[in-house]
């Protein structure tokens, strides 16, 4: 970070941004291209659909992709393509607010306990290891157990399994703070513990957490998949992916569409995030590259 | 070296009790009353309930029952499943061996290429090699397995019909596509994993000064610098086992196999309280487990851990 | 003292390790592998409740008295029997020359002892008790006489003696293994447990001395399979998958599609079923709007098309309902079934008649501002097939559904509450008496809870109460005709599809037929020379 303002203000010969380093890097362009194109599919999602959701057929099952239904019918005669689109918004919803749930609660939790130190850190730190004893997708699932089925608790549950991972940050992102010269001025100047913590140092830490929360997406989108695909997740007639790619296993040795399309919408949605993911790493840490 | 060995150990300890706890808690988080979602839908009276309350023991304070729960664990006794009244303690036995038997062939399977084709990456750095593979290992890692899985049984058992899509599970032909489906997500993160920490080493000054004094530069590569890279590498596929384990919770659903990771699905699908609080503290605490035992032999191989 | 635990748990860890190094695979030439759909709960009669329990505890155990595809009455343990006027007391004859299979004797004692166990179930789940609702005793008289005696006529008495919740356990077992009977369970049947593998596989083996098969069969002595095995395949595609590598010889419940397609390979025999009981159909809530009109309780069934139901979401296999018992079922009323047929145009007329239009172009219903919304609360392990199929009609009618997916425990408190509109029954049954467990309004708040219609009807009532007492078969099937009326003119029910038992087996399997529920006698099956 800082040395990205010293770039920025430096007079001579401009080493490359990162910016400009990110537009040359073929894995983030790949990753950027899809992410975009399924956000646009879910934003566009009421005028690509060509069907209702549910309006289902039942003179038309399991027709195979072709010109009009391009990616064929299920088994009740309903369209998989308007059913895509639309479950594109489900997945990235269910990404998008697990993260924002895990990075919320877990960031509160880590700067608190970074801040306050002492017992307070000790407990919560204990809870985080607790936590980060149920290996993978073992805590959302215990989660899930407690809350029972609905897309509304796979939330819940993917936030929860990744609150110790952002509380871990938060809490080490404000040690590292916590040193700097400015934060003491501050508290000699008689600042209170409140404003020390929201003006000096969460401005600080945020953007750690915000690359954390958005390459976590990839992550609580598998995790909502399979929840859904366990069958504890979306409510029937949900457009689903994880959901549709489980009911369509029924069929499929004799129409494997009706399967593959959501489970490559879900693959696509999980890839793109890693591969912008794998550029910045390169980007930021050139090491590896 | 013993009083981090006593610190560690004391983490654990400290840990385990947390398991403890969050799993004895389960029951008492499910909104409502805690008598009823052990019951499910059995219709009983208002006397049966709280004779049943009594029985239970859910009259008593919550630590008292805390305590009491875990003097039961203690006693190998972790109750019987609502649903089928089998003692989950026998259950758990049961299932785990093909659970570890899946979990040790996808560790064979995962270790494998997940050295070999980072090695490769490594050496072959920046090439159109690294960057073609440096792809697929994203998409292994992206892969759902359940998708994975979905089309390893499309081409190979419908396609192809070489491989059956599921198997009695003490048939080696039917441990092959679920180990393969649970191993690509690991495999692949340790390619990456076995990658940088190659390159990493390369970077170091030690190498050229093995250089300078003329040390041919296999033996740089192979000895200096592999040796090295190594310590991360074996922590790595040391903890992979237990995400391999956690693993199998969905890969086991995906091909009905037997294993105690399908245990736990059904389980939480039934909502069968004292299963899945047995099978989900079961996995956590070879979970912490094996973290210790890494951890202490990571301390023994390598002094600079201690000091930490 | 810590280290130590973690060296037995290292330990323990490795003897698990080298137990997994599994048992050598069998290739008897007379072992049989059945595919399955859903693995038993328990394998003690007095604990069963569904399909899987009852397919093994039939092998495994032996009832007094045996029916045969016809209903018809053979004795089996018992020799004879009678019943007293009233119908209240029966008194079994004992056969003297029928062991366990772990030896000991079978007596009127392993009767009484079997009996007081399913008067209470051993599970939850358990199916026995509702059928011993009034059971007070059983009285063992000698070694081979009992008398078993209900508080009330029990007209259903010798037909549920035939079912395997009321089969005959040995005591010993039950004695030895505890709570844990169910996992080890010991009867008198053709077939003895031999490995039960939970999530994979459950093992029988041929009981050498079995001799005491009942009269209708077609051979005496002991069964002619070595060995079956049940695979437990929850998913369709891997029942069918498993049949067509040669896997499993008989599949139970197939891939319907596949099946369907199957009929017409010489190398493959089809065998279907309908079976007799209630038939798959949601019962309509009558207490909570908008399906307390009878206007629109109507329209719902007028709404909906069985036959393409049952031909899109079964291929035909399970045949399409229109009465709340299935036509296999004794005393079926042929006129309660032509009460409705699908009719798009009555069902919007009927809705308009009550006042429900859609003005807002929304395709959605509504009256004073309310949509005609229907709360669909679903069991996705019965309803899966064809739920969405079903919403869907509704949906063309201007219903907006809104289906919450629950398990067992959540469908009845969900019911209960009486927060549904709509709500899956059915119940697979030799007799109509087995209406009286979700039709009789005294099922709302107390008894078993399940009624939930909340329809209160004296006369339905009455029938429901009385005719499990009727001994004279006339009258008796004449009140349940009556029931059947009542159910339908009131709309409380939307048939769907009767349920089917469909079985594919391989061309060599031989001997294959339906006992009176739909399962096949496996003591008579064999597998032809090829």
């Amino acid at each position: 970070m800082n040395k990205m303002n010293d770039f920025r203000h430096g007079q001579i010969p401009k080493p490359p941004s990162i910016f400009d380093l990110l537009m040359h890097n073929f894995n983030f362009i790949l990753g950027a291209v899809i992410l975009i194109l399924l956000v646009l599919i879910a934003l566009l999602a009421p005028m690509l659909a060509t069907q209702d959701v549910n309006s289902a057929d039942p003179t038309a099952t399991f027709i195979v992709p072709n010109v009009n239904q391009w990616m064929g019918t299920d088994n009740i005669g309903r369209d998989i393509w308007s059913r895509f689109v639309f479950g594109s918004r489900i997945s990235l919803l269910v990404g998008l607010a697990a993260m924002v749930i895990g990075m919320l609660f877990g960031s509160i939790l880590g700067i608190i306990a970074g801040f306050y130190g002492s017992l307070i850190d000790s407990v919560l730190s204990w809870m985080t290891e607790v936590l980060m004893a149920f290996p993978g997708m073992l805590l959302a699932l215990s989660v899930m157990a407690v809350l029972g089925p609905g897309l509304t608790n796979v939330i819940i549950a993917v936030g929860i399994g990744s609150i110790p991972s952002f509380m871990r940050m938060a809490r080490s992102s404000v040690l590292k703070t916590r040193e700097m010269d400015y934060i003491e001025a501050a508290r000699t100047i008689g600042c209170t513990d409140f404003r020390i913590l929201f003006r000096h140092i969460l401005p600080n830490i945020l953007r750690p957490l915000i690359v954390l929360a958005t390459l976590g997406i990839g992550g609580a989108i598998l995790e909502g998949a399979s929840l859904s695909y366990l069958g504890l997740g979306a409510q029937p007639m949900t457009p689903e992916w994880g959901s549709m790619l489980s009911a369509g296993r029924a069929f499929l040795t004799n129409a494997w569409w009706v399967s593959v399309f959501p489970g490559l919408g879900i693959f696509l949605a999980i890839l793109s995030i890693n591969l912008i993911g794998d550029g910045l790493g390169d980007v930021l840490d050139p090491i590896n590259k | 070296m013993w009083r981090y060995l006593g610190r560690r150990l004391l983490t654990s300890l400290s840990v385990l009790i947390g398991v403890s706890i969050f799993t004895f808690l389960m029951l008492h988080l499910v909104p409502g009353d805690p008598v009823h979602a052990l019951l499910g839908r059995q219709a009983v009276t208002p006397e049966r309930l709280e004779e049943l309350r009594q029985e239970l023991g859910l009259n008593d304070p919550i630590p008292v029952q805390y305590f009491n729960y875990i003097k039961d664990v203690f006693q190998g006794d972790l109750g019987r499943s609502l649903k089928t009244n089998r003692s989950v303690l026998d259950s758990i036995k049961e299932q785990f061996p093909s659970t570890f038997q899946l979990t040790i062939v996808a560790l064979l399977i995962s270790s494998t290429f997940g050295i070999f084709i980072g090695t490769i990456t490594a050496f072959s750095h920046n090439s159109w090699w690294d960057k073609i593979l440096s792809i697929v290992t994203i998409s292994g890692i992206s892969i759902p397995p359940f998708f994975f899985g979905l089309l390893l049984i499309l081409f190979f058992s419908v396609k192809l019909n070489w491989l059956p899509a599921v198997a009695k599970s003490n048939d080696p032909q039917g441990l092959i596509l679920p180990a393969f489906t649970l191993a690509i997500g690991e495999a692949s993160w340790l390619a990456r994993l076995v990658r940088s920490s190659i390159l990493e080493e390369f970077d170091k000054s030690y190498q050229w000064t093995a250089r300078a004094k003329g040390v041919r530069e296999s033996t740089v590569l192979f000895y200096h610098v592999l040796r090295n890279s190594l310590i991360p590498i074996v922590t790595a596929i040391s903890l992979q086992f237990v995400y391999l384990m956690a693993g199998s919770v969905v890969v086991e659903s995906i091909f009905a196999r037997q294993g105690i990771g399908r245990l736990a699905v059904t389980a939480i699908q039934n909502r069968d309280f004292p299963l899945v609080q047995g099978t989900v503290a079961f996995i956590a605490v070879i979970y912490v487990l094996i973290n210790t035992i890494t951890d202490l032999i990571y301390a023994v191989v390598d002094p600079r851990v201690r000091l930490k | 003292m810590k280290n130590r635990k973690h060296l037995v748990l290292i330990l323990s860890l490795l003897a698990v390790l080298f137990g997994t190094i599994a048992v050598p695979a069998q290739s008897e030439t007379n072992a049989l592998t059945i595919g399955i759909s859903v693995e038993p709960i328990s394998l003690d009669p007095a604990g069963g409740l569904y399909i899987p329990e009852q397919f093994l505890i039939q092998q495994i155990f032996d009832p007094l008295i045996a029916a045969d595809p016809a209903l018809n009455l053979h004795p089996a343990l018992a020799k004879s029997w009678e019943v007293n006027e009233m119908g209240s007391e029966f008194s079994f004859h004992l056969r003297d020359d029928v062991k366990f299979h772990d030896g000991t004797k079978f007596t009127g004692e392993a009767v009484k002892i079997s009996f007081d166990r399913a008067a209470k179930g051993s599970t939850v789940a358990a199916a026995a008790p509702t059928i011993f609702y009034d059971y007070i005793e059983t009285q063992v008289v000698d070694d081979t006489t009992v008398i078993v005696k209900f508080s009330s006529p029990h007209a259903t008495f010798l037909q549920d003696l035939t079912r395997p919740w009321l089969m005959i356990s040995s005591p010993a077992a039950i004695e030895k293994h505890g709570e844990d009977y169910g996992q080890y369970p010991v009867g008198t049947g053709p077939f003895i447990l031999k490995e039960w593998a939970a999530q994979d596989h459950i093992t029988l083996t041929k009981n050498p001395d079995y001799n005491w098969a009942s009269d209708f069969y077609v051979h005496t002595g002991p069964a002619l399979l070595d060995e079956i095995t049940f695979r437990f395949l929850p998913e369709q595609a891997t029942r069918i998958a498993a049949f067509q590598s040669g896997e499993a010889s008989i599949v139970q419940d197939p891939s319907y599609l596949e099946a369907s397609q199957m009929t017409a390979d010489p190398s493959v025999q089809l065998f279907t079923f309908v079976n007799p009981g209630m038939t798959s159909h949601q019962m309509i809530n009558v207490e909570k709007a908008p399906t307390d009109d009878i206007n629109v309780r109507k329209a719902l069934i007028y709404a909906v098309d069985q036959e393409t139901i049952s031909q899109v979401a079964f291929y035909g296999l399970q045949p399409a309902a229109h009465n709340v018992i299935s036509p296999s079922t004794w005393g079926y009323n042929e006129e309660a079934a032509k009460l409705y047929s699908y009719n798009p145009e009555k069902a919007a007329a009927l809705l308009e008649e009550s006042g429900w239009i859609d003005s807002n172009g929304d395709g959605i219903r509504e009256k004073d501002g309310v949509n005609l919304h229907i709360e669909y609360p679903a069991l996705p392990a019965y309803e899966e097939a064809f739920m969405e199929l079903l919403a869907s009609y509704l949906q063309k009618a201007g219903f907006e559904v809104n289906i919450t997916k629950l398990d067992d425990a959540g469908i009845s408190e969900f019911g209960f509450a009486s927060k549904h509109n709509i709500l899956n029954m059915g119940w697979v049954s030799r007799d109509p008496a087995v209406l009286s467990y979700v039709y009789d309004s005294e099922n709302i708040e107390g008894g078993n809870q399940s009624s939930y219609t909340r329809f209160r009807s004296d006369r339905l009532d009455e029938i429901l109460r009385t005719a499990p007492q009727t001994i004279d078969e006339e009258a008796r099937k004449a009140l349940y005709q009556e029931a059947q009326m009542i159910i339908m003119e009131n709309a409380i029910a939307l048939p769907i599809h009767c349920y089917g038992s469909v079985y594919i087996a391989d061309a060599n399997i031989t001997g294959f037929r339906f006992d009176p529920e739909g399962f096949p006698y496996l003591y008579e099956v064999s597998i032809a020379a090829e």
